[in-house]
């Protein structure tokens, strides 16, 4: 395994395959940039350009593409307010307010060091479980990813805030707008009224861009001045936020480990890890009263799972040739442009091949990390120019990203309507969080479970994991109000 | 003496109450497979809007000691005020000018007119900065275009 480690290394540090890798890292940085565009865009972007290229080279672009991606995503969702990608919606909590604090170099510092521990620790735990990782992944029937939908909407009580019962009826109403279209297990299109565009239901890029964008940059206007409010400056700068990384340093592990974890398993996307972690982390921490307003650790956690979440993506897909997300059935589309075949006998036969993949994957996290470290500062600076002069550049953006969804005019009176819904709901201080998460998990809770209760009537909730999984969410929703009162009858006791 | 509770949160529980009630009564019509779902949640969230409007007409105002506040970015107080509004309404009718614009003459043509316009009419910002960012922002269509192959919806009158 060794040798062939270092045969991985030997092949990619050809100059050309170098150069490759370092141009699909452009290219990430580019698409994580823009909101709402994320890897699957860039990866669909270079695909014609795969044939006949070396396979090695090939791969390592694409790879740099994955690589880089949910780092660059960080500049909008921290300087805007707006998700660069699915798969930093939650970055925007805690690292938005970090920037309108005058911390916005300290906000991508800190994200792009715990992108970078978090991407090598994805690649690490990718060379150290691919040889285990099949029982794992296996052990993922219906039953069990029913349950880490569930997970992912207990997640909702975190962020449901003063107002529990506005904020799950947020989380429901999210629901119910993601039955909208096609129904997952019949041939029926619901809430459609016969127009086509809805056969297919809402874009999550839209409601992302809708719900967050657009009320963000209107309140911006609105305002008038800069995004940074409260210093004139970039406050204590990059460094502060490298340290952050830092003094943090177990809960980049932790997190990283989370992401590899969720990652390998086929069917979450990046937007429920994102979420799942960010839930975690303020669920998990002593003192939570800074989330929300500019909580470094809120940027940290979901920053680690959403670049190490690569390394665990790659599982399922090289392992059973199982794409573990949308950007990475594109991948295996390349691969099979290559000749290669995803499966146990990728292992057997060209493991050089796979750590050219991993190795590409560690070093393209490198890169992307260094890259977007250099890129923060002169980014940063622009929360001090006048709002209304980035305006239009964010407005005309959205507005592009959100017409490449289907092209069609409905995409942008889609846009036009979450943008309103969103607005209302800030006036209203009502969460928006909470409808995200419900709109992403609606499909696939709904898949799974009427899967699970096809193949296995109600006998599927005495499942191992299933009831492993149960238990996990006691313990996150339920833990910490007990144990708080545990201690408050202990401190009342004479 | 009470302080008023604000209406907009109450017509969105409302809102919610309809839309939930509207599914319900749809999925009635619907196959089984593709009803369940839909209509045990559509119930659910009708439960759901008579607690959330409940807590908002007869619950204690909400405090800041009321534990964790992660549940969305926070507002201030000059947010709240009803001039602030209006001047998000009326931004919001800039971006649907900007949409409505780019259906007669396409995004192309529509982006640099309504960059100075707003820049112009709103902002009172120079010609000159207000040209360059609109000139700018045609640069960046351009360069979309041309390396990411990006298009642009196209207008009625213009392609």
């Amino acid at each position: 395994m060794i040798d062939a480690m270092l045969n991985g290394l030997a092949i990619l540090l050809d100059p050309f395959r170098m150069m490759m890798l370092i141009a699909g890292v452009a290219i990430g940085i580019v698409i994580g940039i823009l909101p709402g565009l994320g890897g699957l865009m860039g990866m669909a972007l270079v695909l014609p350009f795969l044939f006949g290229m070396d396979p090695y080279a090939g791969i390592a672009m694409l790879i740099g593409i994955a690589a880089a991606v949910p780092s660059a995503d960080t500049f909008p969702s921290v300087l805007m307010g707006i998700p660069g990608s699915s798969g930093s919606q939650a970055t925007v909590m805690d690292g938005y307010p970090m920037a309108r604090n005058g911390e916005a170099a300290r906000a991508l510092g800190a994200a792009f060091a715990a992108s970078l521990i978090g991407g090598l620790i994805g690649a690490a735990a990718l060379t150290a479980l691919i040889p285990f990782a099949r029982p794992l992944v296996l052990a993922f029937g219906s039953p069990e990813l029913f349950m880490l939908a569930v997970l992912g909407l207990s997640m909702v009580g975190v962020l449901t805030g003063r107002r529990p019962f506005l904020g799950i009826l947020a989380a429901a109403i999210g629901m119910l707008l993601g039955t909208v279209g096609s129904a997952p297990a019949a041939p029926e299109y619901r809430m459609a009224f016969g127009v086509t565009y809805l056969f297919d239901g809402f874009s999550l890029v839209i409601v992302a861009l809708g719900l967050f964008a657009l009320p963000e940059v209107m309140d911006l206007l609105a305002k008038g001045g800069t995004i940074a409010r409260k210093t004139p400056g970039l406050g204590s700068g990059w460094l502060q936020g490298v340290r952050d990384v830092v003094r943090h340093r177990w809960l980049v592990v932790r997190h990283s480990l989370l992401g590899v974890g969720l990652g390998a398993i086929p069917g979450i996307g990046s937007s429920i890890i994102d979420w799942i972690n960010y839930g975690a982390v303020v669920r998990t921490s002593k003192d939570r009263s800074g989330y929300g307003k500019g909580d470094v650790r809120g940027v940290i956690a979901p920053e680690s799972a959403n670049n190490a979440k690569e390394g665990g993506v790659l599982m399922p897909t090289l392992l059973f040739g199982v794409p573990g997300s949308s950007a990475m059935a594109l991948f295996l589309g390349a691969l099979l442009i290559f000749g290669v075949q995803p499966g146990p006998a990728l292992l057997r036969d060209q493991l050089d091949l796979v750590f050219v993949i991993i190795w590409s994957l560690a070093l393209g996290n490198i890169f992307g990390c260094l890259f977007c470290l250099i890129l923060s500062r002169p980014i940063a600076s622009l929360t001090r120019v006048p709002f209304e002069y980035v305006a239009p550049v964010v407005l005309v953006i959205v507005i592009l990203a959100a017409w490449q969804t289907s092209r069609d005019w409905g995409d942008l009176i889609q846009l036009l309507a979450f943008g309103l819904l969103g607005w209302l709901m800030k006036r209203a201080e009502m969460p928006r969080p909470p409808l995200l998460i419900g709109f992403i998990l609606s499909p696939l809770a709904e898949r799974y479970l009427w899967i699970s209760y096809n193949l296995y009537d109600w006998d599927w909730l005495w499942r191992p994991g299933v009831l492993a999984i149960a238990a996990l969410i006691l313990v996150l929703t339920l833990g910490g109000p007990v144990l708080r009162a545990l201690r408050r009858a202990r401190g009342a006791q004479p | 003496m009470t302080a008023r509770r604000p209406l907009l949160p109450a017509a969105l529980i409302l809102g919610s109450a309809l839309l939930a009630g509207f599914t319900v009564w749809q999925s009635l019509a619907w196959v089984e497979a593709a009803q369940l779902f839909p209509y045990y949640l559509g119930l659910a969230t009708l439960g759901l809007a008579a607690a959330a409007l409940a807590e908002h007409l007869i619950g204690r105002a909400p405090r800041e000691d009321d534990g964790a506040n992660a549940a969305d970015l926070g507002g201030d107080e000059e947010e709240r005020t009803p001039a602030f509004r209006r001047a998000g309404l009326v931004l919001f009718g800039w971006v649907i000018g900007l949409c409505g614009l780019a259906a007669l003459v396409g995004m192309l043509a529509a982006t640099p007119v309504w960059t100075v316009l707003l820049l112009r009419l709103r902002y009172r910002a120079p010609w000159l900065v207000a040209g360059g960012i609109a000139a700018g922002l045609v640069g960046l269509m351009l360069l979309l275009d041309r390396a990411l192959m990006m298009r642009f919806p196209a207008g009625l009158l213009l392609g």
